[in-house]
């Protein structure tokens, strides 16, 4: 009886009593003395519950926020670009390094006459290849090419920090 | 300023004016401090949670879709940063207590809050504070911020049943505790 009254109250509050509902609301007014109480005391809840006190917040709230976003963004929020650079950077080796292993490999089967272009390319590659691992020696190579990836990795991260700073710059104007 | 839109100040605010924010601020921070200093139970921590709250909202206007509307995506911003708040300071926020009737509490500080009260707003208002944090929320939304329970039940993360049983038993616990003391004189 407790939760079919608490549903009638809820819903009378609500303004979602249906007219058969209602009928029974009016009926239970005029008989029952507890419900009648219940619902006077739920509209209650209900009215002074509109009147919950707002909590001012603190007066110099909105300059420190203004503050935060103008003077750029705090450090938590800060998109870092490293991990796009190292997979940019990766891609990039990765890509040099096939066209490395396609043109140099001396294996590749090709029709000089149709594939002549191809040819050119491949011994440019090739001669490229063979020379600087004879200057430089096999280890020697390996570092260059470390170092080369680096800077790579360093330009892509620059790159992208820089573009948003200036795609910051641009907004301003 | 009331006539302009939330949605005319954020087309502003794309297109470089960034001081419109302001007003934006303005409109919500009030509000938005009453729910996390309820949330919080603490000045500086609500305080804090609300400046996270509108530096999040500030960078991820570009993100909003619009297909809700720009205060139930900015509550629930709010109400996400102030679990984070939470969580980093290790408050107990009472989430576990899906239920009210687990808020056992609250019968032996009711006499003591009905005897230091003025009034009945005052004295309803102090319960609501400590009622668990959900049903509290569910309070706040409803009749301060006057979202429906579909929008309520968005920003918390909650199904439109759940939104309904918090707001009605928060409802039944106050009706009951009207009725137990001197109020049922002044109601009959």
């Amino acid at each position: 009886m407790k939760d079919n009254y608490e549903e009638l109250y809820n819903k009378y509050v609500d303004g979602s009593l249906t007219t058969i509902e209602l009928e029974v609301v009016n009926k239970l007014l005029n008989e029952d003395e507890a419900f009648r109480a219940g619902l006077q005391a739920h509209k209650l809840v209900h009215n002074s519950l509109f009147k919950l006190p707002v909590i001012k917040a603190p007066m110099e709230i909105s300059s420190k926020i203004m503050e935060k976003i103008s003077t750029g963004i705090p450090e938590k929020y800060k998109k870092s670009y490293f991990f796009r650079s190292v997979v940019i950077t990766f891609v990039v080796m990765l890509f040099f390094s096939f066209l490395l292993f396609v043109f140099s490999n001396g294996n590749v089967q090709s029709n000089e006459e149709v594939f002549s272009v191809y040819v050119k390319i491949q011994d440019f590659f090739k001669n490229i290849f063979i020379k600087t691992e004879t200057l430089l020696g096999g280890n020697l190579i390996k570092t260059i090419g470390g170092v080369f990836g680096f800077l790579i990795l360093l330009f892509f991260y620059f790159t992208l920090d820089e573009y948003k700073k200036f795609k910051k710059i641009l907004k301003q104007f | 300023m009331e006539n302009i839109s939330d949605i005319e100040i954020i087309d502003s605010v794309l297109k470089g004016n960034e001081s419109d924010f302001a007003l934006i601020i303005e409109r919500y921070k009030d509000r938005a401090f009453s729910l996390l200093s309820n949330m919080l139970k603490n000045k500086l921590d609500a305080e804090e949670a609300l400046q996270d709250s509108f530096v999040k909202v500030f960078r991820s206007l570009n993100s909003f879709k619009r297909e809700s509307k720009f205060s139930t995506w900015f509550y629930k911003i709010v109400y996400n940063t102030g679990l984070t708040i939470a969580t980093n300071k290790k408050r107990n926020l009472r989430m576990q207590m899906n239920s009210i009737d687990e808020f056992y509490n609250l019968k032996s500080d009711d006499n003591k809050i009905y005897s230091t009260t003025e009034n009945i707003e005052e004295y309803i208002a102090e319960i609501v504070n400590q009622l668990p944090v959900k049903n509290a929320l569910a309070i706040i939304l409803f009749y301060m911020d006057n979202f429906s329970l579909k929008e309520i039940s968005e920003i918390l993360n909650i199904s439109l049943v759940n939104t309904k049983v918090l707001l009605h038993r928060s409802r039944n616990l106050l009706r009951e505790l009207l009725l137990k003391h001197n109020y049922k004189e002044e109601i009959l």
